[in-house]
């Protein structure tokens, strides 16, 4: 089938006019030209549909297939993407946050990948980072080079975290049948859950050049899946579920990590907990402290947790005080970029 | 009376020591138009025999017997699932293969979604029967039969899953319904969700009398998903699903039940750190009870949390144990008065 476009990149948006624009042109102005557009409106209340019309002519001018629709009623984000995917025809297949967008090369760069890479199923890329206000922020690669990593071997690194979020990926639709009857839906981290199981499916490639921007909103904010748990607790679902699947597919190494995953969890608490001190939020700081706990038994001697317990006791300024310090000591970013796994392979 | 068609699932996987019962009691039921629909899940066991002789039997009296052989494995979520596409009734049950029906369940619950057109499903409390056939019979969840609304029902399932699937006959309409809004998948707790969200689409019907022997497989050991503590964190994250998914219902009630229900779940803590003794995973009992905590911050002042703190305490002691048995906390004792706006159903008492 010749008309049958290579890429598929879906767009789900929900009242994200404002960001719409610069998105729709980063699409646009890829340097590789064999892909289908296919946007999908979840009842927005703001202008977005007719941001997403305005751009008809200039697709259709490329000779490029851009589809539009709009949802009756919100169905929520997920099912919103789900309907995207399900119209789209391509071989490969890039979820774009409407508020997120690309690097001219994006497209070029990762198709090069699989082209060269039969075994690969998703191809993950490194990112930018961008406020509300279009203030971009670098930040530094997960891993110190590009390389194709094999999917036993990045499933047990998806044990530890999630790395890339949708805009950061692009899978191959047959390896995403491959995995369909193992995927199940979580609530606020499914993306990481959707990474392992690409894992399954193939191998893993991944550009250490920075090839779009995510947008991020607010961070100080808290949200509600960090007020109640879930967030955290979800996580661990995550880590054993990743662990179950992946064993049963032949995959040894990710079982063998969970252990070390739940530890992680226990350090991540007391991050979450470090948080809720910000906010004045006590009682779930303690939560948080007690949950630590559980997953990680030896956490009582290490001196951050002891330092966030005694937080508890204190008030006003001088709690002020003894957070700054923590942060200072404690609260660092990831400063370095990692070695590939064991048996990856540098490009 | 008009009789409806009701297709009794049985999905099967090396239970062929239960299934002579199982399917002695169908064939016996009261009710009798029904359609079975058994499926073999590559049993090791000789379950595939005892199905076989089953079909002639059904047949000599006339009842549609489909007995269904997978070639691989396809695990208990693709058996179950297959059993209900094979089937066509207009009312269905999932009766697990260990577990069996009295004589007249099928008439009963046929009756009550028959007289409640708005009820998705009736269900009916259960008598227990150990490994040897003994019966235990407990207290029913109502103290009396009744309709209740969904949203009622749904505040109820916050607190918790109440029915097995063996007790729970469905009316295909309302579970069709139901599918189209079911969007988490749980690893662990998947009926409690489903029956929540039945609750969501359709009102319920509860029979207080027991009406399933429901098979508890006696002994200490505790499975993967009690000792990795995944089992309930997943409660925790149903309840919190459904206070999202009863706003998106326009159900207001479910969410006032939040605050009580991670309460209860301090106290379903305490419930496996005693399972966690008997089972002598002291360390997972130790987790079990710092979790109770983060659910529930006044729990440490009650008696069963410092009586288990004790027994953690002298690891061996399994007699101090054994004195807290006989609480609340561990097992219902008692049956609750059903939720406001039910309506009682004396003739089904």
């Amino acid at each position: 089938m010749e008309n049958q476009p290579l890429v598929s990149i879906c767009i789900p948006n929900y009242n994200y006019a404002r960001f719409l624009s610069k998105c729709l042109e980063s699409v646009l102005d890829q340097t590789f030209s064999n892909y289908e557009v296919i946007f999908r409106d979840n009842a927005s209340t703001d202008d977005s549909f007719d941001v997403a019309m305005s751009f008809r002519d200039r697709f259709a001018e490329k000779g490029i297939s851009y589809s539009i629709a709009r949802n009756k009623y919100n169905l929520g984000s997920d099912r919103n993407s789900e309907l995207c995917a399900a119209e789209s025809k391509g071989k490969y297949r890039l979820i774009l946050a409407s508020d997120d967008c690309l690097y001219p090369d994006y497209l070029k760069e990762v198709i090069e990948v699989f082209q060269n890479n039969s075994n690969v199923s998703m191809v993950m890329v490194h990112r930018d980072e961008i406020d509300a206000d279009g203030n971009v922020k670098k930040s530094i690669p997960f891993y110190n080079s590009s390389c194709i990593i094999p999917g036993e071997e990045q499933a047990a690194v998806f044990m530890m975290t999630g790395i890339a979020i949708p805009g950061q990926r692009v899978m191959k639709v047959s390896s995403v049948d491959e995995i369909k009857e193992w995927i199940c839906t979580f609530q606020v981290a499914n993306d990481w859950y959707y990474n392992a199981l690409m894992a399954c499916a193939g191998d893993i490639a991944y550009i250490n050049k920075p090839l779009m921007q995510y947008r991020v909103h607010n961070q100080n904010e808290t949200s509600e899946s960090e007020y109640n748990l879930t967030g955290v607790l979800e996580h661990y679902q995550i880590i054993h579920k990743i662990a179950k699947v992946t064993s049963q597919i032949g995959y040894s190494k990710p079982q063998k990590r969970l252990p070390k995953a739940i530890e992680k969890l226990g350090d991540m608490c007391l991050r979450y907990a470090y948080k809720m001190f910000l906010q004045n939020e006590k009682g779930v700081a303690e939560q948080y402290l007690n949950l630590a706990k559980v997953f990680k038994v030896t956490l009582e001697s290490q001196d951050n947790y002891q330092e966030l317990r005694e937080c508890i006791n204190l008030e006003g300024m001088i709690l002020k005080e003894r957070l700054l310090q923590y942060k200072e000591r404690y609260e660092v970013e990831r400063k370095v970029s990692y070695n590939p796994p064991e048996n990856a392979q540098l490009f | 009376m008009r009789k409806p068609l009701v297709s009794i699932l049985i999905p099967n996987y090396n239970y062929g020591r239960y299934l002579n019962e199982c399917l002695e009691s169908v064939l016996r039921q009261t009710y009798d138009n029904i359609e079975v629909i058994i499926s073999d899940n590559q049993s090791t066991d000789n379950s595939y025999d005892i199905m076989q002789e089953y079909k002639a039997k059904f047949k000599e009296k006339n009842i549609w017997c489909d007995v269904l052989q997978n070639k691989v494995n396809i695990g208990s979520g693709g058996n179950t699932a297959k059993c209900f596409e094979r089937s066509v009734g207009e009312y269905f049950i999932w009766l697990s293969a260990d577990d069996s029906l009295k004589e007249n369940a099928i008439e009963l619950m046929v009756q009550a979604l028959t007289k409640y057109p708005s009820a998705g499903c009736a269900m009916a409390h259960r008598d227990e029967v150990d490994d040897e056939g003994n019966m235990i019979a407990k207290p029913s969840f109502y103290n009396q039969s009744c309709f209740i609304p969904g949203e009622e029902q749904a505040c109820v399932y916050m607190m918790a899953g109440i029915a097995v699937s063996s007790q729970i006959l469905f009316r295909r309409v309302s579970y069709l319904a139901m599918l189209n809004y079911k969007h988490l998948r749980f690893q662990v707790a998947g009926d409690w969700y489903d029956n929540f969200m039945m609750a969501c689409v359709s009102d319920v019907v509860y029979i207080k009398q027991a009406l399933v022997n429901y098979r508890v497989h006696l002994g200490n050991e505790t499975s993967d998903s009690e000792r990795n503590l995944v089992g309930v964190l997943e409660h925790y994250q149903l309840i919190n699903a459904f206070c999202t998914i009863a706003n998106s219902f326009g159900m207001t009630k479910p969410q006032k039940r939040y605050d009580e229900a991670v309460n209860k779940l301090g106290f379903m803590c305490l419930r496996y750190t005693r399972k966690m003794i008997l089972d002598k995973q002291y360390e997972v009992a130790r987790k079990y009870m710092k979790l109770a905590t983060i659910f529930c911050s006044k729990i440490e002042s009650e008696a069963e949390y410092i009586q288990l703190t004790q027994c953690l305490d002298k690891e061996n002691s399994i007699e101090a144990l054994m004195e807290i048995t006989n609480s609340e906390v561990f097992e219902r004792l008692k049956s609750y008065d059903p939720p406001e706006n039910s309506i009682r159903i004396p003739e089904l008492e």
